[in-house]
């Protein structure tokens, strides 16, 4: 068997635990970063914070502009996306009958599900990037809502990839509830 | 001559259980006879003790995404004394091969639900390595179709019934002498998880937050280990070990190591048929894809009882267990032979300790040979049920975790009470073709 691991190199460098928990620059650890950026994760996350992204369209498509491609993003933009998908889901549970009555009448509260929804088709659209594209559709697959599972599916005109397409199926099978 | 294996299938079709005539024992240890196991994935877990060499069973087969694996897998079973084992293209292939009886499930946790359902469906019994499944919803369709398909189900974690409980320097027998005897009061129990009671949260298996897309290794299938969960670009830290530190695949140490800390403290805890009712967490707020750290996730059942998670290391002091009437159970001390246990007086003699285990009844017995299990149809120690029910309290750990936040949960219902959101995190979709296999 000691000979046998000697011939034997496993494909993945990560195989081992050891190579698996160590950090290098430029490439940490979410437990590492965490640690390094307790402070301004914690002011970013709050729910006030949270809300100032979703006042209007434009404070939306702002934070989701400072997405950049092959995994280059600030992870606290990436943690404040989640986060505020996270908070979008807290506020009307978007597929209840009275959610959909209410939704784009006139005089209606915005609904800050549709202001982050519709953000995040935008920036959709706005990449060619695969990882950014399954990336917002992880967002959306959390905190769609059934009258958004239409412009979901029509992403798939503007989809990196064979994969992508078959991720925008399933999300929007998340939003109208199909999914099970 | 009818075998061994052909009167099991037989039984276990029927769901009767098997007596075996005298001519047939005396024959078991012939190659037909024995129960015949097949491996689902061949990386690090497979490669232990149990996997390979497991007596009472013959391994016939394996199967991985990795071509390099399958051949490692196959130079190790003919090392180990198994000669030529079959190397199946995937697992659909081999759990359609009527040869299998048990399949042996040693793939990341988002693999686990699906894979331990469509086995039953093939009516294989299952080894599902820990954690039993990577959500609530998942594992509850686990328990649904093991029941209904009558099929044996084993985790493989094992200190509810062998082996010293980390530091304890004892099983965990004693430790459920002291609680189902009454020993720590009237009221709820106080316990403790952390560094300070032996237990280590691993907060280094944690994922890369800017991981760079990579090409996909020749020879490895990614779309195939990636199977249920959301298709991402490869990057070799989300395959291999390093896959515990992703959401989409383990949750980190809380969603890798808490079935072997959680499940024994169930069981001693005498917990096995019902879940928490409410869990609160304390932490920082989780980056959406790779696993950081908690501070503290507490679990409360109904009864009162909680179970602190202690992350930030702040409760090392305390006991494991503090019993309403100020009893208190440590593990052993350095050089010491047993638990310690404490009252208002200080720490019991070791003389104390053991005199008053003596005197305590003992536990039921357990079933603890799954292959008479699969033989017999006797349910395994630690089963679908029970394993459903330890999984189940770090399942909603992790989904407090990914909140942010802590929420009520219902035992009975097994969904979260009035918030839809953190109901969302118990009750995951899956990737299609996936989907349809695990749901119906």
């Amino acid at each position: 068997m000691a000979e046998q691991a000697k011939k034997y190199v496993d494909p993945n460098p990560y195989a081992g635990y050891g190579a698996a928990m160590k950090s290098t620059p430029g490439d940490p650890m979410a437990v590492e970063w965490q640690k390094a950026h307790e402070a301004e994760i914690a002011a970013a996350t709050t729910p006030k914070a949270l809300a100032e992204h979703l006042w209007e369209a434009k404070d939306a498509d702002a934070l989701l502009a400072k997405l950049k491609g092959a995994y280059d993003t600030d992870p606290l933009v990436m943690t404040e996306i989640g986060a505020v998908t996270q908070y979008v889901m807290e506020f009307s549970i978007g597929r209840t009958v009275d959610c959909q009555k209410r939704c784009g009448t006139p005089g209606a509260a915005p609904c800050r599900r549709r202001i982050w929804l519709t953000a995040l088709l935008k920036a959709f659209r706005a990449t060619k990037d695969e990882y950014l594209q399954t990336f917002v559709l992880d967002q959306m697959r959390w905190c769609a809502c059934k009258c958004h599972a239409p412009k979901i599916r029509a992403l798939a005109d503007a989809a990196a990839s064979d994969h992508v397409k078959e991720y925008i199926t399933w999300t929007a099978s998340e939003a109208d509830g199909s999914a099970f | 001559m009818l075998t061994r294996r052909d009167m099991l299938k037989t039984a276990a079709g029927a769901g009767l259980f098997t007596i075996v005539p005298g001519c047939v024992v005396n024959s078991a240890t012939a190659p037909s006879n024995q129960l015949t196991r097949a491996l689902i994935g061949f990386g690090c877990i497979a490669h232990s003790a149990n996997h390979l060499p497991f007596k009472g069973s013959r391994l016939i087969g394996l199967c991985d995404p990795y071509e390099a694996r399958v051949q490692h897998g196959l130079d190790c079973a003919a090392k180990s004394g198994w000669g030529k084992i079959k190397a199946y293209k995937n697992f659909m292939e081999l759990l359609a091969d009527k040869d299998v009886d048990i399949v042996h499930i040693c793939t990341p946790p988002h693999w686990h639900g699906c894979m331990s359902v469509m086995a039953a469906n093939a009516g294989k019994d299952i080894w599902c390595e820990k954690p039993m499944t990577r959500t609530v919803g998942e594992g509850k369709r686990v328990m649904e179709v093991v029941k209904a398909k009558k099929r044996m189900f084993r985790l493989n974690t094992w200190f509810r019934f062998q082996g010293n409980f980390y530091g304890f320097g004892t099983t965990v027998e004693p430790i459920r002498q002291i609680v189902e005897n009454g020993l720590l009061g009237k009221g709820p129990i106080k316990c403790t998880f952390g560094a300070g009671q032996g237990f280590s949260w691993k907060f280094g298996w944690s994922g890369r937050v800017n991981a760079k897309p990579q090409p996909i290794p020749k020879g490895f299938d990614w779309d195939m280990w990636l199977g249920p969960a959301p298709w991402k670009p490869y990057t070799d830290h989300r395959a291999g070990t390093s896959f515990r530190g992703y959401w989409d695949y383990d949750s980190g140490g809380l969603g890798d190591m808490a079935q072997h800390y959680l499940d024994p403290l169930q069981y001693l805890l005498c917990k096995d048929e019902t879940s928490p009712v409410k869990v609160a967490y304390k932490g920082p707020r989780q980056h959406p894809e790779a696993v950081g750290r908690f501070d503290r996730l507490t679990l409360t059942y109904a009864d009162g009882m909680t179970v602190d998670l202690d992350g930030d290391e702040t409760l090392k002091e305390e006991p494991l267990l503090r019993g309403a009437n100020g009893l208190c159970v440590y593990k052993k001390a350095p050089g010491g032979k047993t638990l310690r246990i404490k009252d208002a007086n200080g720490f019991w003699s070791e003389e104390k300790v053991l005199k008053t285990l003596a005197e305590l009844p003992k536990p039921a017995p357990q079933q603890t040979d799954f292959i008479d299990s699969c033989k017999n149809r006797k349910t395994f120690a630690l089963n679908e049920s029970n394993g459903f029910r330890s999984c189940t309290m770090f399942n909603l750990g992790i989904a407090a975790e990914r909140l942010g936040r802590g929420f009520n949960f219902d035992p009975d219902t097994l969904h979260a009470v009035n918030d839809p959101a953190a109901d969302r995190f118990l009750y995951q979709s899956m990737r299609g073709p996936w989907k349809k296999e695990m749901w119906g």
